[in-house]
């Protein structure tokens, strides 16, 4: 028997931290794919129908010119076509159809995005810091983890359009998204509770703040109590409870944006209205200066 | 005389499609939250059988299909889900007290002959007055 023991190699335990947030976020993926497909196959399946149910009113309609021609009185012609809109049920289909089709290609529209977006979201780890549209990356969790927020909140995004790429450890940057944004949808939820109709939001902003990238994922939950706002960063500390969640998410994110990134990380919170934490990535040329100054380029 | 269906589910597309696929068997009447699912069994119950998903928005579908046994016991429950794991079928089954447990996608002629078998078993309300 052979036994294999693995190093404590930095990209592997990246790579597996983020195998297992997808393994998290896949049976809401498949939920979000599946919804779709139900409908799509359905809609398809009445289409095919109303197919069957025309084929002999379209029979009826292009005997029609014969029966014009061979002398047919008009009253009967018009029976005639009477009883073709009746039998193919004409009045519901010229609504229903272009209904069908349009919602099935909106479910096609859909599958697609969240198939591009797991694909975007699950790129291999990697040791190089590169460009990164942070924009097109917050959207890409938002869409990939639409199932763990969608029954507590609304997500509501405001992108600063002019903001430059952020050179980071793309698969990282996500997974710093997607722990502020469960974490975002987590705090509501306790609010909001069972049986209550009301939704929160989670407000999500970038701004360019003189050289960093400014990330702001705000929740309207109950706030951070005083006690635990010291903790917050924490590894271990979790409000949970078992099997809930693991409410390591702000301690992850801390760890990848002050350690990894040179970033910044805080949080604004207010009992009652919510937690808004701020993120704060240092952008290319300051990226770069720190780069030469760690070679004696620049003093 | 058909029999009633009350769908609950938050996709108005995925409402639609039962709407469309159904309208010859069943008549199907919709709501797109727990809430206004309780609140249509009340108004124009009694149904034959309630379908809803497992989650949505304000009231998880387990503690929605319990507050649909009491106001109307006779009615069936049945769950139509994409997130059908063995635990959440368990608890279905035992808080819910569900007849029984379908995972998306489901395709329309199935879930129609399986609410034919299930209303063909034992249902006080079989059809419409």
């Amino acid at each position: 028997m052979r036994v294999l023991i693995a190093e404590d190699d930095p990209l592997s335990r990246r790579q597996s931290q983020k195998l297992e947030a997808i393994g998290q976020l896949a049976p809401g993926v498949a939920h979000e794919i599946n919804t779709p497909m139900q409908f799509i196959g359905d809609n398809v399946a009445f289409l095919g129908e109303v197919w069957t149910s025309l084929k002999p009113a379209i029979a009826r309609f292009m005997a029609m010119p014969q029966l014009l021609r061979s002398g047919a009185a008009p009253a009967l012609l018009a029976d005639e076509i009477g009883a073709m809109i009746t039998d193919a049920d004409l009045e519901y289909l010229i609504n229903e159809f272009p209904r069908a089709v349009e919602q099935s290609l909106e479910g096609v529209r859909r599958v697609s995005k969240i198939v591009r977006a797991m694909k975007d979201f699950s790129r291999p780890a990697s040791d190089q810091k590169v460009p990164v549209d942070i924009n097109a990356a917050i959207e890409t969790t938002v869409t990939v983890a639409r199932n763990e927020w969608r029954y507590v909140a609304d997500v509501v995004t405001d992108f600063d359009p002019n903001l430059p790429a952020v050179v980071c450890l793309a698969g990282e940057f996500n997974q710093v998204i997607l722990c502020l944004l469960v974490n975002a949808a987590h705090a509501i939820k306790d609010v909001i509770g069972d049986g209550s109709q009301a939704k929160g939001q989670i407000t999500i902003t970038t701004r360019r703040q003189e050289n960093m990238a400014e990330i702001r994922i705000s929740d309207t939950g109950s706030g951070i109590p005083e006690a635990m706002r010291d903790r917050v960063f924490d590894p271990f500390f979790t409000t949970k409870e078992a099997g809930t969640g693991t409410g390591q998410g702000p301690a992850i994110a801390y760890s990848v944006v002050a350690q990894q990134h040179n970033g910044k990380i805080r949080f604004e919170t207010e009992l009652g209205k919510g937690t808004t934490f701020i993120v704060q990535f240092p952008l290319e040329e300051t990226a770069l200066d720190h780069e030469q100054y760690e070679k004696g380029l620049i003093r | 005389m058909k029999r009633r269906i009350l769908f609950v589910d938050d996709e108005q597309s995925l409402l639609d499609s039962y709407r469309r696929s159904l309208r010859d068997q069943f008549e199907v009447d919709f709501a797109l939250s727990g809430q206004q699912g309780l609140d249509t069994m009340r108004a124009n119950g009694p149904y034959a059988a309630v379908v809803s998903d497992f989650r949505k928005p304000g009231m998880d579908g387990i503690s929605f299909l319990s507050r649909a046994r009491e106001i109307s016991p006779g009615t069936l429950r049945v769950i139509l889900t994409g997130m059908s794991g063995i635990p959440n079928a368990v608890q279905a089954v035992k808080d819910g007290d569900v007849y029984c447990f379908l995972a998306k996608p489901c395709p329309s002629h199935l879930l129609s002959e399986l609410l034919t078998l299930v209303l063909c078993l034992d249902c006080p309300f079989p059809v419409q007055p």
